[in-house]
């Protein structure tokens, strides 16, 4: 090394590289590779058109009764056969899965935008705020899901609208917590302090610098959860708490068809393999993104 | 009018197995315009100085001493003046450039959300963000600014965020270790931007380095920590031709063109300093008095000072 420090005063061009193109190949290399999550995002896809379209397309309205032919078999006229009530079970499916979804969209994203938000306080925060913020949380994890819906809907009454908050108040706990742990293993990194150092205000700090940069695992916890708040919703509507009878949905289809498990079994399986099917989706869509998401895997560290 | 002027200032960390003294009475004080340079070795105390100024040490640090900038006390000061303070008088040159920029937001958005939580336009601030740019020598500006941290070199972090420091003209810059882990050209870059900030923006600069080549070039006045004390503090020229403390002597005889000539030894832990002077062990020239009795900063001409019962005459 020479001694002196000397000024160059031109600087060199650097050559341009267009980064946005290489991260977004980079995600469709990922999903490429992966033959069983791209007929799953295929098959999801179906599903949320079946479930909008669904009031439009069912060659049945799911609500009529047709008692005489009721308990059917598979037929031309029902493809999956008849109910208790002679209602057209493929019209009730299908108009299930649009139930099934709004209530888990719902939910999902009022626990994600909870839990995030108070997570995120908790975490950046620390001291008094961080510790009433998550004995709250604790107070919230320590009721078993199920139960604590279930309660709070026998207060409050059945409905979509209570589902929803029922079931969001038993979830968002789960992403308050995996929040704020994402949130404290990166706010005393460098970039985060160097913000405070610019003198930004917290509330561009947590939006701008701590949200982006924590959320992934938490949107993959989104994701795996709808899942199981499809689950959370058939079993509140099999025990009768949470769809009111007009509204088909599969839950309740099942609680009220298990009478007839021995001369119409139809009335339980096809609900059933509806839930199976639907939450078997998520369950791979969530795995897939953790996977795909996970930049740690293949890179190298160069520094 | 003086800028900043630090009078005893203590810093000290408590631990399990005892208190570390990072930094033991130190004393100084920068009038606008003025480059002073804290040169010494890794765990002399430097960094801690200067987060100590910006009040961004860790919570468990004990802070005694005066930090008085601009006519305010800095260590009393409520959080939310001080963090009004931030980025606006007196910014950061971070330790780490590559550490210190987030990852998911694009080059010119680091240096143009500063304008935006001012109140600037989205546009407005994006073209002062790419002016700036230009100003640290980050050229073509226009791609530069839509890309990522991470397709930067180190030398071109680095002057992202020294950019991202001067943006809105503090008159107080600290600048901690600007140089480190950067190559030959990247450095030589680095001193242009930061002798550029200062006759542009006369700005005050607080350059905490080991480079001694860097500090040579750059500043006007120089402090020599070892041990978390100031040895010797002067004028830069005098601390590199006429050295007083043997410390400084050591440190000037170990740069290259001066024959590489290294110390041997190791500076003491921070947790067990002796009694006496801190550096009889790697000296030369000391006597029983030295093992006793502890050297004060001595104020031997206008603007200088040696701690050393033995100083080299001048």
């Amino acid at each position: 090394m020479s001694e002196d420090v000397t000024v160059i005063p031109a600087i060199r061009k650097i050559p341009v590289t267009n980064s946005t193109s290489n991260n977004k190949n980079r995600l469709i290399r990922e999903i490429k590779k992966r033959l069983g999550f791209q007929c799953c995002l295929v098959l999801l896809g179906m599903l949320i058109i079946i479930a909008v379209l669904a009031p439009f397309i069912v060659p049945y309205d799911p609500t009529s009764t047709d008692l005489p032919h009721k308990n059917e078999g598979p037929s031309t006229a029902h493809f999956w056969g008849t109910d208790y009530l002679g209602r057209d079970l493929f019209s009730r499916t299908l108009c299930g899965a649009q139930t099934s979804l709004i209530i888990a969209f719902a939910t999902v994203g009022c626990a994600f935008a909870a839990g995030t938000a108070i997570g995120c306080i908790a975490g950046y925060y620390g001291g008094i705020v961080d510790e009433l913020l998550s004995r709250g949380i604790d107070l919230f994890l320590a009721f078993p899901g199920i139960i604590f819906s279930l309660a709070l809907l026998g207060l409050i009454g059945a409905g979509i609208l209570n589902m929803v908050i029922a079931l969001t108040l038993a979830q968002w706990a789960t992403f308050a917590r995996l929040m704020r742990g994402d949130v404290l293993s990166i706010r005393n990194l460098e970039y985060v302090q160097s913000a405070r150092t610019s003198g930004l205000p917290d509330r561009r700090i947590m939006l701008r610098h701590l949200v982006p940069n924590a959320i992934m695992p938490v949107l993959v916890l989104a994701t795996l959860d709808v899942g199981s708040v499809i689950l959370a919703t058939a079993g509140l509507s099999f025990l009768g708490l949470g769809i009111p009878p007009g509204i088909p949905e599969w839950g309740s289809m099942i609680g009220a068809g298990k009478e007839f498990l021995r001369t119409a079994p139809l009335n339980i399986i096809v609900p059933g393999l509806a839930i199976t099917v639907v939450v078997l989706l998520f369950n791979i869509l969530g795995e897939g993104m953790r996977d795909i998401l996970d930049v740690h895997k293949d890179q190298v560290n160069i520094e | 009018m003086t800028l900043l002027t630090v009078h005893d200032l203590n810093v000290h960390f408590p631990t399990g197995e005892g208190s570390v003294h990072a930094s033991r009475d130190i004393s100084f004080s920068m009038e606008p315009g003025e480059v002073l340079g804290l040169v010494g070795e890794t765990g002399s105390g430097k960094s801690v100085i200067g987060q100590a100024i910006i009040r961004l040490l860790p919570t468990s640090a004990q802070i005694t001493g005066e930090i008085r900038f601009d006519g305010q006390e800095l260590t009393t000061l409520p959080d939310h003046t001080m963090h009004a303070l931030r980025g606006r008088s007196i910014s950061l040159v971070p330790q780490n450039p590559s550490g210190s920029l987030d990852p998911l937001i694009r080059n010119g958005m680091q240096i143009a959300e500063i304008f935006i939580e001012r109140g600037a336009t989205k546009n407005t601030a994006w073209d002062k963000a790419r002016d700036l740019l230009v100003a640290v020598g980050l050229i073509p500006s226009d791609p530069i600014a839509k890309e990522y941290p991470h397709e930067l070199s180190g030398g071109m972090r680095q002057r992202l965020t020294t950019s991202i420091a001067i943006a809105e003209h503090s008159r107080l810059i600290i600048a901690d270790e600007p140089t480190k882990g950067l190559d030959y050209h990247a450095r030589a870059t680095t001193a242009r931007v930061l002798s550029d900030i200062r006759t542009r923006e006369n700005a005050s600069l607080l350059l905490i380095t080991h480079d001694l080549y860097l500090a040579e070039h750059l500043c006007d006045w120089i402090a020599v920590l070892y041990a978390g004390e100031i040895i010797e503090i002067g004028p830069a020229h005098h601390i590199f031709t006429q050295p007083r403390h043997p410390y400084t002597k050591a440190l000037i005889g170990a740069m290259p063109k001066n024959g590489l000539v290294p110390l041997d030894g190791q500076s003491p832990s921070l947790m067990a300093i002796p009694e006496g002077c801190s550096f009889r062990e790697r000296c030369t020239a000391c006597s029983n008095r030295c093992g006793t009795e502890h050297p004060d900063l001595k104020q031997e001409s206008l603007n200088g000072g040696v701690r050393c019962h033995h100083p080299f005459s001048s």
